[in-house]
């Protein structure tokens, strides 16, 4: 990180000739350099978080965990990109910034975007959705975030998936800037077998991934999308369909009320073969004298009738047996 | 409602002879009528060590129709009964178990007279029905206590 590395050294001065150009990093390089940085930036965050506890207590560093973090990072880079030097995972590895041609070093102010939003994008993005989801609470805005945040997962996936296979760019802000990743210093062809063998491994990778996110996106998706273009062919009239979507009817997850006693099933513990773990001497509910039909059970543990132990638990909210508080709500019932 | 009937089956095992724990204390526990099962009459023995040995003491039950959620109704009747926590007059019974707020479904009649039985035996007068008699237990005075209980008994009013 202090070793100052300026890169217009390694750069040959005449751009016209393309052989002296530095080579462009491949993805396993990158990807060590990546996790180098992530762990530096970990252990940097949880010394910062160890000073703001002893500074301003547990409650602030439990309340501010994502702040520290961004500082963390914000400090990390900022001492690091944006001064001008290689970051520690960069330097492992021997990486220097180069802009998308390959020709020209990265600006001072692109380092400057990228450390900020690198630092801040996450908590912008999560907070974006969060307010898209609670800004109006029918559920159809609620249904659009959620598709807004599938959206994004895709694109992250594709993007990952182009990354194993060029090799270019692992983070998106970097692409969108244009940061692109050089070796800093000359290749020998064994090196450049050896680079390119491992660059063919994160290939296969990214086939496997590209398989996995097809198979788990597109048919979801696609129906998404049809149900999108139906319901504007039709009318608003048929909305709550749509919102039910995202690939599967979600009309069976909504509880509609109590269900007619006709289609419910009990459990009769007259039935020896019904929860046979329960031993003889304690099928019997106390309340009602009987062998128990829907065996439930108070927070204590202690067995009664689903309908017994509820509408005494209604009347008074604690256990008969052993009274302590048991409220209608915390009975559970035994399946 | 199965409950009590359920519970009328139990008592009367128990009293033909299944259970010695009360032998000792019900003389009769059983519907007025077969057929109403929310009217019970009772009869105990007074228990030893207490002035009301020897004597049987009548208690009427009424079974609410929520019962067990709601507590049984018992009285110290059609006989007066002379005792701290006895309303000598209507012959309410002051017993925390018998109240709304202490009641639990999962005691039934048994375990009812089992803490009359205890109450008997173990007289309260921080908390009167009968304030003469509760005067004459906080004084100590067993003799009064134990003539006055025997007057009543024995052909007082």
């Amino acid at each position: 990180m202090t070793s100052r590395s300026d890169p217009r050294e390694m750069k040959p001065p005449d751009y016209d000739q393309s052989t002296l150009l530095l080579p462009f990093a491949d993805a396993p390089s990158i990807v060590q350099a990546h996790q180098k940085d992530k762990q530096t930036e970990a252990i940097l965050s949880v010394k910062l978080e160890r000073f703001f506890r002893s500074l301003k207590g547990q409650l602030f560093t439990n309340a501010c965990t994502e702040e520290i973090s961004i500082v963390a990072k914000l400090m990390y880079f900022g001492l690091t990109t944006l001064a001008g030097s290689k970051t520690l995972g960069e330097e492992y590895v021997d990486l220097v910034y180069v802009s998308r041609t390959g020709k020209e070093l990265v600006k001072r102010y692109k380092k400057l975007l990228f450390v900020l939003s690198y630092a801040l994008g996450p908590l912008v993005v999560s907070r974006i959705l969060r307010r898209w989801g609670s800004g109006s609470d029918d559920s159809d805005s609620k249904d659009k975030t959620y598709s807004y945040r599938r959206i994004l997962d895709i694109f992250l996936n594709v993007h990952l998936v182009l990354f194993y296979f060029s090799g270019s760019y692992y983070d998106v802000i970097k692409r969108i800037l244009g940061m692109r990743y050089a070796i800093g210093h000359k290749v020998n062809p064994n090196e450049a077998k050896f680079r390119t063998s491992n660059s063919n491994t994160y290939k296969f990778l990214g086939h496997i991934l590209l398989l996995k996110v097809a198979s788990e996106k597109l048919p979801a998706t696609l129906q998404y999308l049809k149900k999108l273009l139906v319901s504007e062919g039709t009318d608003s009239a048929n909305d709550m369909k749509v919102c039910g979507g995202n690939g599967v009817d979600a009309s069976h997850y909504y509880i509609k009320g109590i269900p007619d006693e006709s289609r419910l099933s009990h459990i009769d513990l007259s039935d020896k073969s019904q929860l046979p773990f329960i031993p003889e001497v304690s099928r019997t509910c106390i309340l009602c004298l009987n062998l128990m039909v829907d065996p439930s059970c108070t927070p204590c543990g202690h067995l009664f009738c689903w309908n017994c132990i509820v509408s005494w638990c209604k009347e008074r909210a604690e256990c008969p047996l052993c009274r302590q508080k048991s409220h209608p709500q915390q009975v559970l019932s035994i399946r | 409602m199965s409950r009590i009937v359920k519970e009328y089956k139990k008592i009367k095992k128990v009293l033909e002879g299944h259970g010695e724990a009360f032998e000792n204390l019900i003389v009769q526990l059983a519907p007025v009528n077969e057929y109403d099962l929310l009217s019970w009459k009772a009869t105990i023995r007074g228990p030893s060590d207490t002035p009301y040995n020897g004597f049987s003491i009548g208690l009427t039950i009424k079974i609410p129709s929520d019962y067990p959620i709601s507590p049984p109704m018992v009285k110290f009747e059609p006989y007066k009964m002379p005792h701290c926590n006895v309303n000598f007059q209507t012959g309410e019974i002051c017993l925390d178990i018998l109240t709304r707020q202490h009641w639990s479904p999962a005691w039934d009649l048994l375990h009812v007279l089992k803490a009359i039985e205890q109450l008997l035996q173990e007289p309260v007068p921080e908390s009167p029905l009968n304030v003469d008699i509760a005067n004459i237990l906080k004084e100590g005075d067993r003799t009064a206590y134990t003539g006055l209980v025997r007057y009543y008994f024995c052909g007082g009013t």
